[in-house]
This record gives C-alpha cells, sequence and structure tokens, in this order.
C-alpha cells in the first residue's frame, strides 16, 4: 500500500539508525580513515605567544627541506585572508601580529609526516612579545568589547527598589568547557582538476566551510565543493571552526597541485579550537512575599577571545533567554562579549545559554529558600503558559509544554518526598535533589535570519528508490534517520527505500548551518514541500489503485511522471527591536526541566550524581531512541560542565590539551538518566517537532549545585564544583552548625 | 594523533641478555614492559630512546604464585593481579591497588613491574613538545629550573603508583638482575628522592620478581582519591596495614601514602604512635592527624595541593577506620 501521508505510521517509531552498524562495527569511514592517491601530509606552525608582533617571517629554508612541497604564509594567500563569519576579523593565516597562542602563521606540505616536521620547525619566526589582555574584565575596562546586547522591558531598576520585594543578588563565574567530539578536527583538500577544489572534512556546516575556502581562494563558490565525511561529533566545535582547516588545507592542495590531508592532533584541537565562552554573569532578582518575579537585573559578559567568530550571536541568545522560561515583568538585561589574547571561543551546544541560565536559576534556587518556598512550587508559580510574554514580549500563542515538563519531572523523580527527607540527613554523606529549567528558541532566530532557510533535493529512481540530499549534517545526533522517517511519512514510501547522503554543497542550495536544534524542523520542512511536490505529480496516475510504493513507482515511471523535486522551507517572519531588545526572538521554544540527585562527601567535598530526570517539551517526539540519545549524552556534558570541566590556563596557554589532565566523565561516573519526553506540538513543525538538540545541556549544572545546596547547604557561584570548592564552601559554613561536623 | 618517535626494539630471551643489552646502549636505551606509561610519554617527548628493550619475550616473568609468601612476576598483568583468587584473599589490598589502576584495556596491558617503575608526574613534564617549547622546558627535561618551585634544585613530580604504597605497607622486595648478577631489595630501596632520578636502582638492572612476605593476621587496604571512577592516576593514594594481637592491640602498623611526594611516603610517626594501642575512633583521629604531616604535594597535578594535603589526613583515618570495622562515612565505591 502507499500510505496516505495523512496515516501516521513512521513518526513517533524508533526507527534503528541506518549509520549505526558501520559505526560499531569500525566500518565507517572518518576523514583519516580515507585514502587520496599521492597525497602530502598538511601542518600550521603555531604562535607559542599570546601576543606578538611578527618582526620576521623567513620561509626559504623551510622551502629547501627535502620533501617539502609547499610552505605558505599570509602573504602568499592568493584571496582575502580572512574567514568570513559575523565579523570580518579572523585572518586564515596571522599577517604581522599573532594574537592567541596557536594561531596559525604558516602551513606546509610534505612527502612525509617527517619532513613536515623538519620543514614547521625550519620556518624562522622573530616575535617582539607584546602585553596580553588575558581577563574578561580587563578587556571589558579597556573597551575590547566585540558586541553587545540589551533587553529593556519595564522598570527593573526602580522595581528592584520596592520595599515589600525580596532581592537576591550574586556573581557567577562559568569555564571554558570544551566539545571533546570523539574525532578532531580534519580536512582533505584536493585540487579538481579544473581550477577548482574539493574539501572532505569533519564538520558541521559544509557551507560555512566553502565559503572561507572560496574567500582564502579567491574562487566562485561554484569552484568549491565541499563534502562532509562521515563525522565524530560537533557540539558546535564544528560549526565555525572547521573553515580554518578547511581553508589551510585548500591553500596548500592549490599550491601543490596534491591532495592535502590536515588532520589535527587531540592535543593541538584542544589548545586552539573553539570552546564555550567563559562566562561573568550578576544577577539581581526580586520577587513578592508570595513569590511572584517582579523584576531581574542581569550583567552578561563572555570572553570571547581573539576572534569574533560566532561570539555576537552567542552573546544574543544569551540575552534573549536570560530569565529563562519565566514571567517576569520589569527586566533589565545588559550582555558585553569582550575581545581577549586566547583561543576564540564560538559555537557550542546551548550557545551562550548555559552560562547565564546556570546563574539565573542558582538566582532562583536561593530565592526559593529566601522565600521558604519549594523550588518547584516557586518555578510553578512563574513558568510560561500560552498567552504570556517572553521577557522580549513575544506573546507565546502555542507549544508552550513547560508546566507538564515541570510536573512530571517531579513526580518521575518522587521530587516531594526527597525534598522533605534528605532535608533531614546528618550523615558524613548527605543527599540532595535539585531543579532547574531552561527554554531555547528553536533555529536561527532574529539574529540569523539571512541563513535560515533550507533546501532539499528528493529524487524516485525507477526501482522506487529514494535519495534525499539535505545541506544540513548528520554529526551522530540522528538526522538521517529523523529524515528518512520524514521522508518515508511525506512520501508514503517504506523508510527502508530512502537513503539521506551525506551534505555535498554541490548537491543542494546554501541550507544553512546544523546548529541551533533547527535540523529536522528546517531540513524536515524542505523535504515535506519536495515529498508533497512528487505526491502531486504521482496523485494523477495512482488515484487509489492501491497500488505497493514500487509498484506505483513503476507505473508514474512507464507514463513519464518526472519524479524529482527541489523543497525549500522559510521559516515565519519574526520582528525584532534590537535598541529594546524587544521582538519575537525565535519562531518558537523548547522547553526543560531536570531533577538532579546527589550525594556529597561533606568531609572531602566530593559529590557523586545518583540520577537524572531530564524533561522535554520537544513538540513531536520523531524517534523516541533518538530522542532519548540526545538527552543522555547532552546530560552528561552538562554534569561534566557542573562537576569536572574547565581548563586553568598561564600566559593564555591552556595547561591541560589532553584527556589525561581535561576531565570529562567517564561511563562510571554516569548515573541512571531518565528522559521525559513531552510532546506540546509545533503546527509549522514537521508533524509538530521543534528543537531538543540542546536544552539537554542548558539546565544541568544549575541542578546540579541546588542539589549540592540541598545536600550540603552550601551555595556556589563558581562550576565546576570540584571537591576543592565544594570543601572551602562547607569550611566557610557558620560554626556550630551541624553542616559542618566534617 | 601523535605519533611515536621511531626507535629500535630489541626482545631478549632472558632477563640477563636484556640488562646486557640495556648495558651496552647505555642512556640511548630504555626497558619497556606494557608500554602503558612508556609509549604516551614518548609520544609527548618526554623521553627519545633510541632503543627499546622488550621484555615480552623472556619466559616465566608473568607467574604469580603463592605458597607462603607471594611472588608476582614483573611481568605479571595488572588485570591478572587483580583478579588472582589466592592475591585477593590473602593479599586484598595488593589485588585492590592493581585493579584501581586506570581503566580495564590498560589493566590488561600494563604490569605489576611498570606499575612499580611507573615515571613520575608533573602538570609541567606531562605534556606535549608543543606545549613544553612553549611554556618554557623544565629540569625534568631539556630545562634548567623547575616551574613549580623555581628556587629549588630538585624536581618535585609526583611518585603516582597505586601498588607501591601496598608493596612498601606489606615489607614487599623485589628482584633486580643486572648484566653480572643479581640482587634482592626492600621495595622503599628501590625509590630516589628526586622526582628525576625517581628509581635509585642502576638503568641497566631489570626488576624481575616482587616478593610479598605472607601477611596472615594482619589486616590491609588501600584507598584511591581521584576526580572519577575509572583512568585517573591517584590524586592521593593510601595504603594501610595493620597487625593486632588477640586483644586487638596493635602490634604492628603500616601507613604509606602515595602521590603526595616524589616518592611512596611512610608515616613513621604515625606508625610508632599506633603501636600498643587499640585502634578506637579516637586513636584513628589521632593518628590520622600525625599521618598526613609528612605529605609534600605541590601545586604541579590535579585539584589544589592544600585539598589534597588535607585529604591525607581524612583517608588515612578513613583507611584506619576500614581496618577497624568502624563505618569509614564516605561514598560507596562505584561498581564498575
Ligand atoms: C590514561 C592512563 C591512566 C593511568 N592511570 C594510572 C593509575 O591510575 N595508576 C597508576 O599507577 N598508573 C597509571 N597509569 C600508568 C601505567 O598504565 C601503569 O602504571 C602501568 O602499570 C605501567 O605498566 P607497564 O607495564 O605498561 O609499564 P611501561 O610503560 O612498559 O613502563 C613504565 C616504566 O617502567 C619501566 N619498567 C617497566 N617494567 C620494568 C621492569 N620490569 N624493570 C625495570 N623497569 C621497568 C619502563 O622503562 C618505564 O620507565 C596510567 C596510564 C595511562 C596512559
Ligand atoms: S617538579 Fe619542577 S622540575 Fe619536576 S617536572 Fe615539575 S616543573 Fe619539572
Amino acid at each position: 500500500m502507499v500510505n496516505s501521508p495523512s496515516q501516521r505510521t513512521v513518526i513517533g517509531q524508533r526507527l534503528r539508525r541506518p549509520d549505526a552498524p558501520d559505526k560499531v562495527k569500525g566500518t565507517a569511514l572518518y576523514i583519516e580513515d580515507l585514502d587520496f592517491a599521492g597525497s602530502l601530509w598538511g601542518g600550521v606552525l603555531r604562535s607559542p605567544h599570546a601576543h606578538a608582533r611578527i618582526r620576521k617571517l623567513d620561509t626559504a629554508r623551510a622551502r629547501g627541506v627535502p620533501g617539502v612541497r609547499a610552505v605558505i604564509t599570509a602573504k602568499e594567500i592568493p584571496g582575502r585572508n580572512v574567514i568570513p563569519m559575523v565579523q570580518s576579523d579572523w585572518p586564515v593565516l596571522a599577517q604581522d601580529f599573532v594574537r592567541h597562542v596557536g594561531e596559525g602563521v604558516a602551513v606546509v606540505a610534505a612527502d612525509t609526516r617527517e619532513a613536515l616536521a623538519e620543514g614547521l620547525a625550519a620556518v624562522q619566526v622573530e616575535y617582539e612579545p607584546l602585553p596580553a589582555l588575558l581577563d574578561m574584565e580587563e578587556a571589558l575596562a579597556a573597551g575590547e568589547v566585540m558586541a553587545r546586547y540589551k533587553v529593556r522591558r519595564g522598570e527593573a531598576s526602580v522595581a528592584l527598589t520596592r520595599s515589600d520585594l525580596i532581592v537576591v543578588e550574586g556573581t557567577y563565574q562559568t569555564p571554558y568547557q570544551e566539545h571533546a567530539y570523539i574525532e578532531p578536527n580534519g580536512m582533505i583538500a584536493a585540487p579538481d582538476g579544473t581550477g577548482g577544489v574539493v574539501v572532505h572534512g569533519s564538520m558541521q556546516c559544509p557551507f560555512y566551510v566553502q565559503k572561507g575556502v572560496a574567500s582564502a581562494l579567491g574562487l566562485d563558490l561554484n569552484r568549491v565543493r565541499i563534502v562532509q565525511t562521515v563525522t565524530g561529533g560537533g557540539f558546535g566545535g564544528k560549526e565555525d571552526a572547521p573553515s580554518a582547516p578547511g581553508a589551510h588545507a585548500a591553500l596548500l592542495a592549490m599550491a601543490t597541485g596534491r591532495p592535502v590531508r590536515l588532520i589535527l592532533t587531540r592535543e593541538e584541537d584542544m589548545a586552539v579550537m573553539s570552546k564555550r565562552h567563559p562566562a561573568r554573569v550578576q544577577v539581581k532578582l526580586g520577587a513578592t512575599r508570595h513569590g511572584h518575579l517582579i523584576a531581574a537585573e542581569i550583567d552578561y559578559l563572555l570572553d570571547g577571545g581573539a576572534y569574533a567568530t560566532l561570539s555576537p550571536v552567542v552573546l544574543f541568545r544569551g540575552t534573549v533567554h536570560a530569565c529563562g522560561p519565566y514571567r517576569v515583568p520589569n527586566v533589565k538585561v545588559e550582555s558585553r562579549v569582550v575581545r581577549t589574547h586566547k583561543v576564540p571561543c564560538g559555537a557550542f551546544r546551548g550557545f551562550g545559554e548555559p552560562q547565564v541560565v546556570f546563574a539565573f536559576e542558582a538566582a532562583l534556587d536561593e530565592l526559593a529558600e529566601r522565600l521558604g518556598q519549594d523550588p518547584l512550587v516557586l518555578r510553578l508559580k512563574n513558568a510560561l503558559q500560552i498567552g504570556d510574554e517572553t521577557i522580549t514580549g513575544h506573546r507565546l500563542s502555542e507549544s508552550v509544554g513547560f508546566r507538564e515538563v515541570l510536573e512530571q519531572v517531579a513526580a518521575a523523580s518522587d521530587w516531594k518526598r526527597k525534598r522533605e527527607e534528605y532535608a533531614r540527613e546528618r550523615g558524613t554523606v548527605r543527599r540532595g535533589v535539585g531543579l532547574a529549567a531552561c527554554y531555547y528558541g528553536v533555529g536561527l532566530g532574529a539574529m540569523g535570519k539571512h541563513l535560515n532557510p533550507a533546501g532539499a533535493n528528493v529524487v524516485v529512481a525507477g526501482d522506487g528508490s529514494v535519495t534525499v540530499a539535505v545541506g544540513t549534517t548528520e554529526i551522530g545526533q540522528g538526522m538521517v534517520t529523523v529524515l528518512t522517517q520524514i521522508a518515508a511519512e511525506s512520501l508514503g514510501c517504506p523508510p527502508d527505500a530512502v537513503r539521506v547522503m551525506e551534505a555535498d554543497t554541490s548537491r543542494v542550495p546554501d541550507s544553512g548551518p546544523t546548529v541551533a536544534s533547527r535540523t529536522t524542523v528546517m531540513s524536515g520542512n524542505a523535504i515535506r514541500d519536495a515529498a508533497a511536490k512528487i505526491r502531486a505529480a504521482m496523485e494523477p496516475v495512482i488515484a487509489d489503485s492501491g497500488l505497493p510504493w514500487r509498484e506505483a513507482v513503476a507505473l508514474c515511471v512507464q507514463k513519464q511522471i518526472g519524479l524529482a523535486a527541489h523543497g525549500w522551507a522559510v521559516p515565519p517572519a519574526t520582528t525584532f527591536d534590537l535598541a529594546t531588545g524587544q521582538g519575537e526572538a525565535y519562531v518558537c521554544y523548547s522547553f526543560s526541566a531536570n531533577v538532579v540527585e546527589v550525594e556529597v562527601d561533606t568531609e572531602t567535598g566530593e559529590t557523586r550524581v545518583k540520577g537524572v530526570w531530564s524533561g522535554h517539551d520537544v513538540g513531536r517526539v520523531v524517534n523516541p531512541t533518538l530522542g532519548e540519545g540526545q538527552v543522555e549524552g547532552g546530560v552528561v556534558q552538562g554534569l561534566g560542565y557542573a562537576l569536572t570541566e574547565e581548563h586553568a590556563l598561564r600566559d593564555g596557554r591552556i595547561l591541560n590539551d589532553q584527556f589525561s589532565t581535561y576531565i570529562i566523565p567517564t561511563p562510571l561516573d554516569v548515573p541512571e538518566i531518565k528522559s521525559v519526553l513531552v510532546e506540546s506540538p509545533f503546527p509549522w513543525g514537521p508533524y509538530g517537532a521543534k528543537g531538543l538538540g540542546e536544552t539537554p545541556i542548558i539546565a544541568v549544572a544549575p541542578a546540579v549545585v541546588a542539589a549540592i545546596h540541598h545536600a550540603a547547604r552550601i551555595r556556589l557561584y563558581t562550576l565546576p564544583a570540584t571537591p576543592e570548592r565544594v570543601w572551602d564552601a562547607i569550611r566557610a559554613l557558620p560554626p556550630p552548625g551541624e553542616a559542618a561536623s566534617g | 594523533m601523535l605519533r611515536l618517535p621511531p626507535f629500535r626494539f630489541l626482545v631478549p630471551k632472558t632477563s640477563r641478555e636484556a640488562a646486557s643489552m640495556l648495558a651496552d646502549h647505555g642512556p640511548d636505551a630504555m626497558v619497556v614492559a606494557g608500554g602503558t606509561d612508556l609509549y604516551p610519554n614518548m609520544k609527548r617527548r618526554q623521553f627519545e630512546p633510541k632503543v627499546l628493550v622488550s621484555l615480552r619475550g623472556i619466559a616465566d616473568t608473568r607467574g604469580i604464585t603463592a605458597n607462603g609468601g607471594l611472588r608476582l612476576g614483573a611481568m605479571a598483568t595488572l588485570s591478572a593481579v587483580a583478579a588472582h583468587a589466592d592475591v585477593i584473599a590473602r593479599w586484598p589490598a595488593v589485588a585492590k591497588a592493581a585493579g584501581l589502576v586506570s581503566s580495564p584495556p590498560l589493566r590488561n596491558a600494563g604490569t605489576i613491574g611498570g606499575n612499580l617503575c611507573v615515571d613520575t608526574r608533573c602538570t609541567y613534564y606531562n605534556q606535549t613538545e608543543f606545549w613544553r617549547a612553549s611554556i618554557g622546558y623544565c629540569m625534568k627535561k631539556d630545562g634548567h629550573i623547575c616551574l613549580v618551585a623555581p628556587g629549588s634544585d630538585k624536581c618535585w613530580a609526583l611518585s603516582s603508583s597505586d601498588t607501591a604504597p601496598v608493596m612498601i605497607a606489606l615489607g614487599a622486595e623485589v628482584t633486580l638482575v643486572g648484566p653480572k648478577g643479581e640482587r634482592r631489595i626492600p621495595v622503599p630501596q628501590l625509590f630516589g628522592r628526586d622526582g628525576i632520578a625517581y628509581l635509585a636502582k642502576r638503568p641497566e638492572e631489570i626488576l624481575t620478581d616482587i616478593h610479598v612476605p605472607d601477611r596472615a593476621g594482619w589486616s590491609m587496604t588501600y584507598r584511591k582519591l581521584r576526580r572519577r571512577g575509572s583512568i585517573d592516576f591517584p590524586i592521593l593514594g593510601v595504603a594501610a596495614a595493620i597487625q593486632r594481637d588477640a586483644g586487638g592491640i596493635v602490634t604492628d602498623a603500616r601507613i604509606v601514602l602515595g602521590a603526595v611526594h616524589t616518592h611512596p611516603v611512610e608515616a613513621t610517626d604515625a606508625q610508632e604512635f599506633l603501636k600498643g594501642k587499640r585502634l578506637d575512633a579516637e586513636t584513628i583521629e589521632m593518628a590520622a592527624g600525625i599521618a598526613y604531616k609528612p605529605a609534600r604535594p605541590l601545586d604541579n597535578a590535579d585539584l589544589s595541593y592544600a585539598w589534597r594535603k588535607r585529604m591525607a589526613r581524612i583517608e588515612v583515618g578513613r583507611a584506619l577506620r576500614e581496618l577497624a570495622g568502624l563505618p569509614t562515612g564516605d561514598l560507596p565505591p562505584v561498581v564498575a
């Protein structure tokens, strides 16, 4: 039977991932597995200084090293020496100045790894070290602001002086976070023999890499073809950052006429690629004695590093989400991202939200304590509902499942009983539960409108098999599976007839980036658009013949019906006023809340997470297994952010650039994670779906810290909650208090 | 991926032959057992031997025999030691320490001999060549000063073996084979007093056997502090072994701290303090207060040294409570 698209059969099923067997067996081909005949080894000479003038850069000796085929510096770049991102400040290779440790100064291609190492060592650079700005507050004082935003709603400063309000205030610090994808960044570029270049690589956003390569080489976009290889994770780290290795490899390939492999080592990747921005957030939050939020003042500061990359957009998202999914009538948010002489920070799952959400939710937890209210009750009282306005004045008319999410995670975790019971614990090891919530605007929103549309090409072959090409990427999140389901559903064909191809810029128009939890919605809708066109062409021929899919296709082929179509999705228009920070920041929002249970050893300060109940309103669950996968992965990443992950720096140099010193959770550190998926459909989304990629990481750290407070009565204002921080805070508790028995 | 530098790989048939090869090649050669410490360090260019003498071809070095005392062949893997029924039953602290080293795959490859000889560690040393070159070399490799304690003429890199404190607490000895003969020394004499020359044996000597005396009637344990449930080197290790008479009076006590100095540190004052006493809560508290004093952590490992030093007191207390059968009051262990 050809299923009528209205009879849903595939959406909501646990379809197995088509890419799983190869990934499990080890037969999937990642970038380092690919062999290109005659390829050279490419590498980057990197700055050892945070800030220096390049007095002399001499490549003559390096060029003379046997086996070295090309040495390229800023001077030899045929196109523009800039990677196009939000601002045009990020050079492909340093020119005259280096502005962070690890910045590329020259690239070298050679016959062998040994010749490459020798060539890199033979490049002579004379640096004149300059004073470096390494602290974000100092950068702010020096006026090094890359971007700033604000939200103005009501009269926050006046309201906060009201004598009937309970006001809490705090300054919060959050650290760098590493994406820790399983595969470092890497690219292989090869000349295409007709003056253009083909670049294969590990990436999230082929069209970003395409623009970066075209700009550096001075080529038209149709001369630069980017093919995404099986990608071992991205989490935002393969969004803006891969444009640099892409351009480096392409420069070398064009200079030598040979394929060039440029694959970073893990240590190199950690030392020089983008990370989550460290932040400082000041929060002042006031509520009535009954717990109605009245006013919030937030000052949000991000350390952007040396170049802007996507920092302004990251900051924007954090700014408009600064007060979480709550009604707050008076709000003043002031936000800035500053330039320092450190590695550029960029996109990272959550995109500017985890920092500010940690601060706001921690303040809310403190407010609940001051009010003598259960943190759940306080949140329910202020939770956004249909008809309410966000702090940017966006009136929500549909798809707000926040209350259900809160109620369901509370029920699933046995919140009420644990809150009461654990509060009475007196031993060395104490249990605690904490709650935190967030919401997340799906898609690129007001700041990324020009990148928002997405395309799909759907081709049905004579045998009924279907090829789907989209411009977004599978990065482990399960896009191929979800889009297979959407294609099957909208065409009315069996899912095993569908093949979703790897992203290739020559197959589809620029479809924007694979970020912002937009892929299911945008590529899904583009596929539905194309499928509708194909169905419309088929309908007159097959009518209600009841033919199975493959026979129906055969009949259409016989009648010379064209069974291919291009689909295009453009999200509904939004309006936003940057001067006041008011408007529809995003088309719709996903909502989330977590309950975290911990045990704290009050003698050592060690925290162990015993359970996480993670709730999400995702509109519609296309594939529950993948939905749970997103939740579990995000929660684990959030636990690392909460408890162990941070970078120590000295003179702008990252001290821990290896997995032995950059500490992410192992399976033994991860408790059982219960996903609670709530469906409050988003009518414009495919079958009601909205995004789920990012909510799972955002509200984990504040829930952990709230749970630590419940267990050990201490407030932490700095992440991660390392044993020594917890221990210091416990020791600082006022003496005879029972909590200080450790 | 970081790559190994080139080297020659020699596979002698006997320990004596291995020792001669080491002697012949002098400072250019190093011995490799499981390679789980050596190879990552070579990838980071912490050392660059031209010749590696492998112990894998030598017969009968993996054996574990327990009659009376325990004999561990140096090439016995940590997994084998941790899973051996006699070891678990009679020297449980040895099994526990071996089972707490890094992660299952590394325990399958890493050896007990390699664990005793494992290199000392420091934030400024366990780094890539690029990193060390850009921050400035330290004297453990290529440099002239100590970056942790700039005025110091000695290196403070930390002894990070999990099994060494236990071996010392149990009074173990090792057999060392040189080109001309062999000798047997107590484990403490294996260790030097500097983070660079951290082994006191001659470079060409090979550790072939570990001998742990019968400790019937003793109670023993090993506790390890680390950030995660797996993989991490110890932030702190505490080995404790106590012998009591029929009346419960301590007749002998050994407390050895790991990862707090360039070598495992025996808490001799606390040991003396415990002798002749009953192991009650108060005595334990006082012993712990004495035991942590010789710890000398510097700012060259994970987490602050002040916290690590204070934890030595807490963890010694917990180790002794464990042996006394009192509640330790800590987080239950993660079950692998
Ligand atoms: C990620 C990671 C985590 C780790 N975690 C821990 C940990 O938690 N605790 C811990 O103790 N160790 C840890 N290690 C270090 C190492 O894995 C173990 O110490 C292991 O037991 C070393 O044994 P091996 O046989 O692999 O030694 P090798 O790497 O072969 O050798 C280590 C050193 O000992 C010398 N050596 C080895 N055998 C002999 C011998 N018979 N005679 C003379 N010299 C010899 C070598 O020359 C070398 O200097 C870790 C390593 C890694 C990579
Ligand atoms: S303690 Fe000093 S000399 Fe030793 S490894 Fe560390 S920095 Fe180098």
